[in-house]
């Protein structure tokens, strides 16, 4: 079976695409799957080293479109979880001397090769961006609860469309319940009022991501932190629609799980 | 061997989903169930029962039940209604439980559309208007959605937003469109442009969300209910 490619994604930089892109993979590979995470944010480098695998970086994904090495042999394989697979950023490259065709035919070529491929996007909406959406059959946006990251992602939703992708789905990041339920958040019903789109998932604030994530060693592989425990229902969710939202320890009693009820009934 | 069919086989609904009346400012396509099935089929039959030849090309004025419209189905039916050989020109709300001289009288909202057709063609726009994005026509523009915080609505004629109106607004930019209006079901634009007259949203965020149209009056713009 070929991969599904989905894109992750937010407009606005620093809310958490690279960690998500991380975390996700690992849920999935749990799971079972056999996931490549990309990162396409090629001039810098992220995911590897989030990942713990900088040290371990032969071959990027500029070598494989310039035809240095075979797809195959640019995977680095995650050995602490099986079927998790790194294609990482060539730093020496610009973003705009590879091109889209370029990025959908290294799409196709991942695709024998796992049951996923999750591609983090740059921030912004340059050509950088243009590259990581080209080669994906769904999109995934992530968003934190703040007026300027959810207009950007507002705008990536209107560019989704015209570039004739499928409506991403909506990944909440970072949210403060005790904030939220003061009231000093920026409201759920806000961001799901502008952005009218279908929500994937509410991951918490979770102090131990920036600890993992300074560790190199995604926050999903430790069970029983609420942000684990949202990856690992985002990536379900991913596998079956149906799966419903899960309310999230250390939240608020009531607040998530109420949302949950109402994103369940499509609200 | 027509009568094969007997009347009892054939029964006829009391209230058919939608009807179509005919009215000199154009066809009047007035949706009574939203909820019905066949409401397509239904809305087909009753475009060929009244030889809509007659009436090709003729302004259409759609009227949803008020509330929440239902984007997907206000679509489908401009849909059949284009496959028919006519141009959907206003989508506008009908106030249920009232009666119906009533309702006559509450089609003043159809007031833009008529000034719509001073500006030229009008243009509908399913789906959200997203930051960044631009709607503009020389015509009117009725948008079946919102128009987001850094979306723009550029016009020649009116604008009709049948949602929240929170982006950037410009209506009767046309010569000789004096009478443009902006009307959405919440009116809470970023900015708001008629003719030369600007406008910008009130500071108190608390307010409750109703339906208004703005127009410009002695180079100010004025807001009153829509209805």
């Amino acid at each position: 079976m070929a991969a599904r490619v989905i894109t992750l994604t937010s407009g606005k930089g620093g809310v958490g695409k690279t960690t998500a892109t991380a975390n996700i993979g690992v849920s999935l590979a749990r799971m079972g799957r056999r996931v490549i995470v990309l990162d396409a944010d090629i001039g810098l480098r992220n995911l590897d080293v989030v990942m713990g695998l900088e040290n371990r970086v032969v071959y990027n994904l500029v070598h494989v479109i310039r035809g240095t090495t075979e797809a195959d042999r640019a995977l680095i394989r995650d050995k602490r979880m099986p079927g998790l697979m790194l294609l990482a950023a060539d730093q020496h490259s610009e973003k705009d001397e590879i091109s889209e065709d370029e990025m959908r035919e290294v799409g196709e070529a991942l695709r024998a090769h796992a049951d996923y491929v999750l591609i983090d996007s740059p921030a912004g909406i340059e050509q950088g961006f243009r590259n990581a959406m080209a080669p994906a059959d769904e999109v995934v946006l992530i968003t934190t609860p703040e007026v300027s990251a959810v207009r950007d992602a507002d705008r990536v939703i209107g560019l989704t469309e015209a570039a004739g992708k499928p409506t991403p789905r909506l990944i909440l990041n970072r949210i403060k319940p005790r904030l939220v339920a003061r009231g000093d958040m920026m409201d759920m019903d806000d961001v799901v009022d502008i952005l009218q789109i279908e929500i994937l998932g509410i991951v918490p604030e979770d102090e131990r991501i920036v600890a993992a994530t300074n560790r190199g060693e995604p926050v999903a592989l430790q069970m029983g932190s609420p942000a684990a425990a949202a990856f690992d229902n985002i990536a379900a969710r991913l596998e079956d629609s149906s799966v419903p939202l899960i309310a999230l320890d250390g939240a608020e009693p009531g607040l998530l799980a109420r949302l949950a009820l109402r994103f369940r009934h499509g609200n | 061997m027509t009568g094969s069919h007997s009347p009892l086989e054939q029964p006829t609904p009391p209230r058919p989903a939608v009807s179509v009346k005919g009215r000199e400012d154009g066809l009047h396509v007035t949706v009574t169930d939203a909820a019905a099935a066949d409401i397509e089929a239904e809305l087909r039959r009753q475009l060929r029962r009244r030889a809509a030849t007659f009436f090709a090309g003729a302004p259409v004025v759609l009227q949803m039940p008020a509330g929440r419209l239902d984007l997907a189905l206000a679509a489908r039916l401009a849909t059949v209604i284009e496959a028919a050989g006519m141009e959907v020109t206003a989508v506008l709300p009908t106030q249920p439980g009232r009666g119906s001289r009533q309702r006559d009288r509450a089609t003043p909202a159809a007031a833009p559309a008529a000034s719509a057709s001073a500006g030229g063609e009008a243009v509908v726009v399913s789906g959200t208007v997203r930051s960044g994005q631009r709607v503009a026509h020389p015509g009117s523009i009725v948008i079946l959605g919102d128009v987001n915080p850094g979306g723009v609505v550029s016009s020649g004629g009116s604008v009709i937003v049948w949602g929240r109106l929170r982006g950037f607004v410009e209506a009767g930019q046309a010569e000789g469109a004096p009478d443009a209006v902006v009307c959405a079901l919440d009116l809470a634009p970023t900015q708001l442009r008629i003719g030369d007259a600007l406008a910008r949203a009130p500071e108190d965020a608390e307010r409750t969300p109703e339906p208004e149209v703005a127009r410009e009056a002695n180079g100010t713009i004025v807001v009153e209910a829509w209805r």
